[in-house]
């Protein structure tokens, strides 16, 4: 019923570096994401590339050190800190390199260097790039009308509405919504347990 | 459709799942639980029977009153919780329960249609309606039973046991409801409770300053309401007295004002079920059982559930209740109740029974008492023969002991036994036959008896005996070993025989047997025998004959033999040829026979005077030995008288003329009278 939560952690994967699939796989969740987060910082087109790579290397070479150990906090804590310091770097490296950008790359680091919330917001952002794999993944699962109770229940529609519009029983709106519900949340933890190693 | 989702609400999906709070459903529950109605109020909650649009069947919606006090919000969930653990099919089941920070807490439990215990009772007040309702109303208490002993095993005590929080459904299910005064005990000690905590204390409080008293009056147990003994599993105990009261009744065992119920309670001033309602006949057992289960005092109450209801089934049965206290003849009743054909079958035959073994007993007793009379006098006389018995056996033990001791003793003196018993029959034989034989006779037994293995003793023995003319004992001795000289032993057999126990034997049987002795005997033995002759017979003429034999034994060649012996003058008169041996010389020189005597072949017989003078005797010096007094040699062939001086008793000697040389004749002793002829 879910094509992941059989899979095994993609970071247990990761610790043999010689898996070429799990790399392509790992390639797969994680580079949609760094490129939304490093487009949202608005990185200049050109550095794009060489730090999506560069993230996507330092968390492969160090996933295998990641051991869950609790002080060093939550898979996508650390993530979000490689992200934002590997930016970081690349920009003042790009800094010395193109005397031309200086003043643009000066601004930008300026930008996520003041910006302390910076970490939490990539966070943020993970957490909804996991929960709209999710949606899409479900979606493809369910037909008919229980997509659509559970989509005006979360735009606040009561039960009695609901029913209305859809021409549902009562407690038909219900049941469906639950459903929803229940499949929504097990992919999201199907997905967690894949992409952030979470036991 | 995703795009349409907000930031925040994205998040919050994300949190939910991450967090996996069931709580989902719960921001909905006014969706889940609908078309609620009213049903009922307690002091705390409101019961609603709602629609479950989730599993689709109608439940009861309980909701806390009012849910701004703290404590009323604990006790409530509290209450809730409580019950859920109860898992039993006559305590109300908990379906779900709400958050405690829900706005409004709630619960859901199983709804229960048809009616209360208390309704029911309620309806059927009349006396007929009663009695027949009797066996249902102690079948349905029982389940009461079952599910209170239940909560008391899981350490949960209900507090407010009463009609009214027992539902009974339309198909007779039994259930309790209601726990919210039910209160965890501490299951190590069933009797005290958890300390209640002092919100719980207040509740209490609160409660009662509202006037509406927690439990009801009737149902309480007297320290529910002084507090004076801390609450137990016995309050229960006393509300499940109070209930049977009610429902064998149909009345509530109090009825007043509070005011009175309660001091009623706690003076225990209850009128029980037998006496308030005659009419009803409650039967004593039941009585008992609500008395003891509603006794002021805990520690007089059932200790268990299960113990009440084992009275109850023990009532059911047919058997007298431990609560009764009866006595012998109320349990021989119920029993009699219980087995009336029975009962009646075994009482008659009882009776035929007793009466005949009545009958044979006392027969039987006179032939017992006669028995044991006699047992006691044969007891009597086995004693005495034991003692007698063991007396023997000491005494057997005493001989044996001696015995071993006389045995090692004649061990060890063999050699001087052996001795003196050769003694006595080579020397001693002579002087005094009778008593020389008997020592050796005594001192030869017990060589015999200590060397039961050799022979020599027991065939010396028989030699013995035969010279003592006792032929049936030297018999016996010589088969003990038989030897293998047959003609030694078949005349002594043949003379065993012919002359038991006779002594002196006749004097041809002892003839015959010295003449077939003679034969390879040797010829001291006649000697021997004709000693002991002489001592034992008293007639000598008879012996002389004998002594005849014996010496014509001796001298073989004697021809023409004469022996004429006179007893009154002591003289033997000899006469014919070759008669030559009247004196032997014994010697023997080993270690137990060491003699050297002159055997007196004639010597049995007192002998003064002798004749020799028809004779050719020739051997002079053999004479001295004979101790003559008269001597006659005339016409022998003695010519000197050698060793005369020898001759100390002879006083006359008869001689021929010329027979003896002139010189030897003027040598002769003075006193000696030498007769020429």
């Amino acid at each position: 019923m879910n094509n992941w939560q059989t899979r095994q952690s993609l970071i247990d994967r990761a610790r043999d570096s010689n898996d070429q699939d799990a790399w392509e796989e790992f390639c797969k969740f994680y580079d949609p994401f760094i490129t939304y987060i490093l487009n949202l910082q608005h990185t200049p087109s050109a550095l794009l590339d060489d730090v999506r790579q560069k993230v996507l290397i330092k968390l492969w070479q160090h996933l295998p050190h990641f051991n869950y150990n609790r002080e060093l906090g939550k898979f996508r804590t650390w993530m979000s800190r490689v992200i934002k310091h590997t930016l970081i770097d690349e920009l003042r490296l790009q800094q010395t390199r193109h005397i031309g950008l200086q003043s643009i790359l000066e601004h930008q680091l300026h930008t996520m260097q003041s910006n302390d919330t910076l970490e939490q917001s990539i966070e943020e952002d993970w957490k909804i790039y996991l929960t709209k794999k999710a949606l899409e993944k479900i979606t493809q699962r369910f037909r008919g009308k229980a997509m659509s109770v559970f989509e005006l229940s979360m735009n606040h529609h009561s039960s009695e509405e609901i029913a209305k519009l859809l021409n549902l029983k009562k407690n038909t709106v219900y049941r469906l919504r639950q459903r929803v519900q229940l499949a929504l949340r097990e992919e999201i933890q199907a997905l967690q347990q894949l992409l952030e190693g979470t036991p | 459709m995703i795009d349409s989702f907000s930031r925040e609400q994205l998040l919050n999906l994300f949190d939910q799942a991450e967090n996996e709070t069931a709580a989902v459903d719960l921001h909905h529950q006014n969706d889940r639980y609908l078309d609620k109605l009213f049903i009922a109020e307690g002091s705390m909650k409101r019961v609603y029977r709602a629609y479950d649009s989730v599993v689709d069947r109608h439940i009861a919606y309980a909701e806390l009153k009012s849910s701004h006090c703290e404590i009323k919000r604990e006790a409530f969930l509290r209450e809730a919780q409580l019950t859920a653990q109860l898992d039993h099919p006559n305590i109300i089941s908990i379906y779900d329960i709400s958050t405690s920070h829900a706005a409004t807490p709630w619960f859901t439990m199983e709804l229960k249609t048809g009616q209360t215990l208390a309704q029911q009772l309620q309806n059927s007040q009349q006396t007929q309606t009663i009695l027949h309702s009797r066996p249902l109303r102690l079948e349905q208490f029982l389940k009461i039973c079952d599910a209170i002993d239940y909560a008391h095993s899981k350490g949960i005590v209900h507090f407010d046991l009463k009609p009214e929080n027992i539902q009974i459904g339309r198909h007779g299910e039994v259930v309790i409801c209601d726990w919210g005064l039910g209160r965890m005990v501490s299951l190590d000690d069933h009797q005290d409770l958890i300390d209640a905590d002092a919100e719980q204390l207040e509740l209490y409080k609160d409660v009662t300053m509202t006037g509406k008293i927690k439990g009801t009056p009737g149902y309480m147990a007297p320290e529910q309401i002084s507090g004076s003994q801390p609450k137990s599993y016995q309050t229960d105990i006393y509300a499940l007295g109070a209930i049977l009261y009610t429902m064998l009744c149909a009345a509530p065992p109090l009825s007043g004002d509070t005011k009175t119920m309660l001091d009623k309670t706690l003076q225990g001033d209850i009128v029980f079920p037998k006496q308030r309602f005659p009419e009803l006949a409650i039967p004593e057992s039941l009585n008992a059982v609500i008395r003891k289960s509603m006794s002021l005092n805990p520690c007089d109450r059932y200790q268990r559930v299960h113990q009440l209801q084992h009275e109850l089934r023990q009532y059911l049965t047919g058997f007298s209740t431990q609560a009764e206290n009866a006595g012998f003849l109320k349990e021989l009743m119920f029993f009699y109740l219980r087995h009336r054909l029975i009962c009646s079958i075994s009482l008659i035959s009882s009776l035929i029974v007793t009466l005949t073994v009545a009958i044979y007993q006392a027969h039987l007793n006179q032939t017992l008492t006669s028995l044991e009379l006699a047992h006691e006098r044969i007891n009597h006389q086995v004693e005495l023969i034991q003692k007698e018995k063991t007396n023997a056996q000491q005494a057997l033990d005493m001989a044996l002991q001696n015995k071993q001791w006389l045995n090692n003793l004649v061990l060890d003196n063999q050699d001087q036994l052996t001795k003196s018993v050769y003694d006595y029959c080579a020397i001693e034989i002579y002087k005094d036959p009778i008593h020389a034989m008997n020592r050796a006779v005594h001192e030869l037994t017990l060589l015999r008896d200590a060397n039961p293995s050799k022979p020599f003793y027991s065939t010396q023995l028989g030699y013995v005996y035969s010279i003592m003319q006792k032929f049936p004992e030297a018999k016996d001795a010589y088969q003990q070993h038989p030897l293998n000289k047959p003609d030694i032993f078949a005349p002594i057999a043949k003379m065993a025989h012919l002359y038991s126990g006779q002594r002196p034997l006749p004097l041809d049987g002892l003839m015959d047997y010295l003449n077939s002795m003679s034969n390879g005997h040797h010829p001291l033995y006649c000697v021997r025998v004709l000693s002991y002759d002489a001592a034992l017979r008293n007639n000598r003429s008879e012996h002389a004959k004998l002594v005849h034999v014996v010496l014509k034994i001796w001298n073989p060649n004697w021809t023409e033999d004469q022996f004429n012996y006179q007893p009154e003058l002591q003289k033997l008169s000899l006469a014919g040829k070759n008669l030559n041996q009247l004196t032997y010389h014994h010697r023997s020189s080993s270690d137990v026979r060491n003699w050297d005597l002159t055997v007196n072949i004639i010597g049995s017989l007192p002998i003064r005077e002798l004749d020799l003078s028809q004779t050719d005797y020739y051997d002079f010096a053999s004479l001295q030995h004979l101790n003559l007094e008269t001597l006659d040699i005339r016409n022998t062939n003695i010519h000197r008288l050698l060793n005369i001086e020898n001759f100390k008793s002879l006083r006359k000697l008869k001689l021929s003329k010329n027979q003896i040389p002139q010189n030897e004749l003027t040598a002769l002793p003075s006193q000696l009278e030498v007769e020429f002829f």
